[in-house]
């Protein structure tokens, strides 16, 4: 072998240097590729799992107001009937009611209990109000989520609407003898002297409250199925967020080997240019 | 044809007196190539068996975020149950006590106390209740429940009861109150005026199909109660699992990564052997040339 010329061993550990090389490139450029993935699949995941705890908490919102609405129901229609009942049996002078509480033997000689009953009735209806006129603002804070723009199912401004308190006593007057509109109600509940109520005013506090609670319920009812949408939402988000997570658990994992092959085809292509030289030198090449 | 000539480039570092100079800096750099390839090649292993733990590790935390989720939906189901059966017992109770007394047995009726709620329970949890026993996923959990606790555990005496309770009175929801919508909804005053004249509808004779759906809901509710009790406990010992294997594939991981380090060093000192042991041999067979060299220039 002449000094100065490269033999065939010469020109393989060469070959496989360059392979090498270009493996270190390949692997690099993967590197950058899957870390563009990765980013793209973590920025995703971000949003996904925000979306999801945003409507997680719209979806307990809506439950917890969902029961509280039905536990107001539930008691104002237990007592719909008991104090207005106390209220006729005493203050009716129908003949038939006074005979009543005189064959039942019950006499109420002070004012002072059915005024008690009359005072509390009152008050708890100004309670009752106040309650629905919070729910209903907690409602309508819920609704403001973007997700409810999108439900064609359920009708917000039909709640407003319903919630809102107008036209109640125009499309229910049957249900009134002398309330005919807010002013009338609110100076009821309000201003006018208890004792210069007379029973016919008992009977519409009875009614309206009994048409607040009808509307909370039925309102209320409307309620369960965009729970159970949102729910089959949150559900269906949580299975994809799975499926990102182990996507991008798989980026990764990918995305390290690469690394490790690029070190590993670096540091080969180093050693058979060593191999490569230690050759020469001991092959008298040069 | 010569299309490389490495030879002329290196000739201007190389010239004979360095060779062996030269020849020992490439075999230091080979037993660093080698000792770094080797390192890497560790460091893939094991990299390899850590990320297979990762995945493991992940689907076990993703288990446990479902486990404590269903941990929390049953306690907030168990809370609301108590509140129900407690609160409404309680009324349920004063309206009762108030009902035996000479005015109260004319005050209050079965509609007024029981029908209301049978009729919101009616409207908001039978779909819910049917859609549970219908799909079977009592008997799903029975069977976990059996598996985890054993069929001679008390968890699993207590489920199978109160579901066989459960059963009994099930029937109250297939009941259908909405058609009392117009009875519970009652604007009619005269019709409530006429109710404080008679006792018929009065709730002390403890006859009525709404008092007696009203007790049979009272022990569904019961029942449910420890049914998710036990389900709870159920659940709080699969979370105590799960962060056992959590801590178990913890602790792999870190054994791993640590047995990673020690086996790098290990391969260090056996190659840093070997080397040395290759040098050795490597001068050893330069040598007589070298005493060959020296003979010939001193004659």
């Amino acid at each position: 072998m002449r000094r100065g010329n490269l033999n065939k061993i010469s020109y393989i550990l060469i070959v496989v240097s360059a392979i090498f090389t270009i493996i270190s490139y390949v692997a690099d450029q993967l590197v950058i590729r899957y870390e563009n993935k990765l980013r793209l699949n973590k920025f995703n995941y971000q949003n996904l799992d925000t979306e999801i705890k945003s409507l997680t908490m719209v979806s307990k919102s809506l439950t917890s107001l969902d029961v509280e609405s039905s536990v107001i129901v539930g008691r104002e229609l237990r007592q719909r009937n008991f104090w207005i009942k106390n209220v006729i049996l005493f203050e009716s002078d129908k003949e038939r009611f006074v005979n009543h509480k005189k064959k039942i033997n019950i006499l109420v000689n002070q004012d002072f209990p059915i005024y008690n009953i009359k005072w509390r009735a009152r008050q708890s209806t100004r309670d009752l109000t106040d309650k629905v006129v919070e729910i209903r603002n907690s409602y309508r804070n819920i609704f403001k989520e973007s997700i409810f723009n999108n439900i064609d199912f359920y009708s917000i401004d039909d709640f407003n609407e319903n919630l809102s308190g107008r036209d109640w006593f125009k499309n229910n007057s049957e249900k009134f003898f002398n309330v005919k509109n807010w002013d009338d109600i609110t100076s009821l509940l309000n201003s006018t002297e208890i004792n210069d109520m007379d029973l016919r005013d008992w009977s519409d506090i009875r009614n309206f409250r009994l048409l607040i609670a009808e509307i909370l319920f039925n309102e209320t009812k409307k309620i369960t199925p965009l729970i159970e949408y949102l729910d089959k939402i949150i559900e269906d988000k949580e299975y994809d967020l799975e499926i990102l997570f182990f996507e991008t658990k798989k980026i990764n994992s990918y995305k390290n080997y690469f690394v490790l092959t690029g070190i590993i085809s670096q540091i080969l292509t180093l050693f058979f240019l060593l191999i490569l030289f230690r050759y020469l030198i001991k092959a008298k090449i040069i | 044809m010569r299309f490389l000539r490495i030879s002329l480039l290196l000739n201007t570092f190389l010239n004979k007196s360095n060779k062996a100079k030269f020849l020992k800096y490439i075999n230091i750099g080979i037993f660093f190539s080698v000792f770094a390839i080797s390192s890497a090649l560790i460091t893939f292993y094991i990299e390899n068996k850590i990320d297979n733990l990762e995945y493991s590790l992940s689907e076990t935390h993703i288990l446990q975020k479902q486990n404590k989720q269903d941990i929390d939906d049953f306690v907030q189901m168990k809370v609301l149950l108590k509140s129900i059966v407690v609160t409404d017992k309680a009324i349920t109770d004063l309206y009762e006590f108030t009902a035996s007394t000479k005015l109260g047995q004319y005050l209050i009726t079965v509609d007024d106390l029981y029908l209301p709620t049978l009729f919101i329970e009616g409207q908001e949890s039978a779909e819910m209740f049917k859609e549970m026993t219908e799909d079977g996923l009592w008997e799903e959990l029975q069977q976990l429940v059996s598996e985890w606790f054993g069929k001679d555990s008390e968890e699993y005496k207590d489920y199978s009861e109160a579901l066989e309770s459960f059963y009994k009175n099930i029937d109250v929801y297939k009941k259908d109150y909405e058609k009392y919508y117009d009875r519970i909804f009652n604007y009619d005053l005269n019709i409530v005026a006429d109710e404080i004249l008679t006792k018929e509808k009065s709730i002390n004779y403890f006859d009525h199909e709404f008092q007696k759906d009203n007790d049979k809901l009272e022990i569904l509710l019961l029942d449910m109660f420890i049914l998710f009790e036990v389900m709870e406990k159920f659940f709080f010992e699969l979370s105590l699992e799960y962060e056992d294997d959590i801590s178990e594939y913890n602790k792999e991981i870190l054994e791993l990564s640590n047995q990673e380090s020690k086996i790098i060093i290990v391969a260090f000192i056996f190659q840093f052997l070997v080397f040395i042991i290759i040098q050795y041999f490597e001068v050893l067979s330069i040598q007589p040339n070298k005493l060959k060299n020296a003979k010939r220039k001193s004659k």
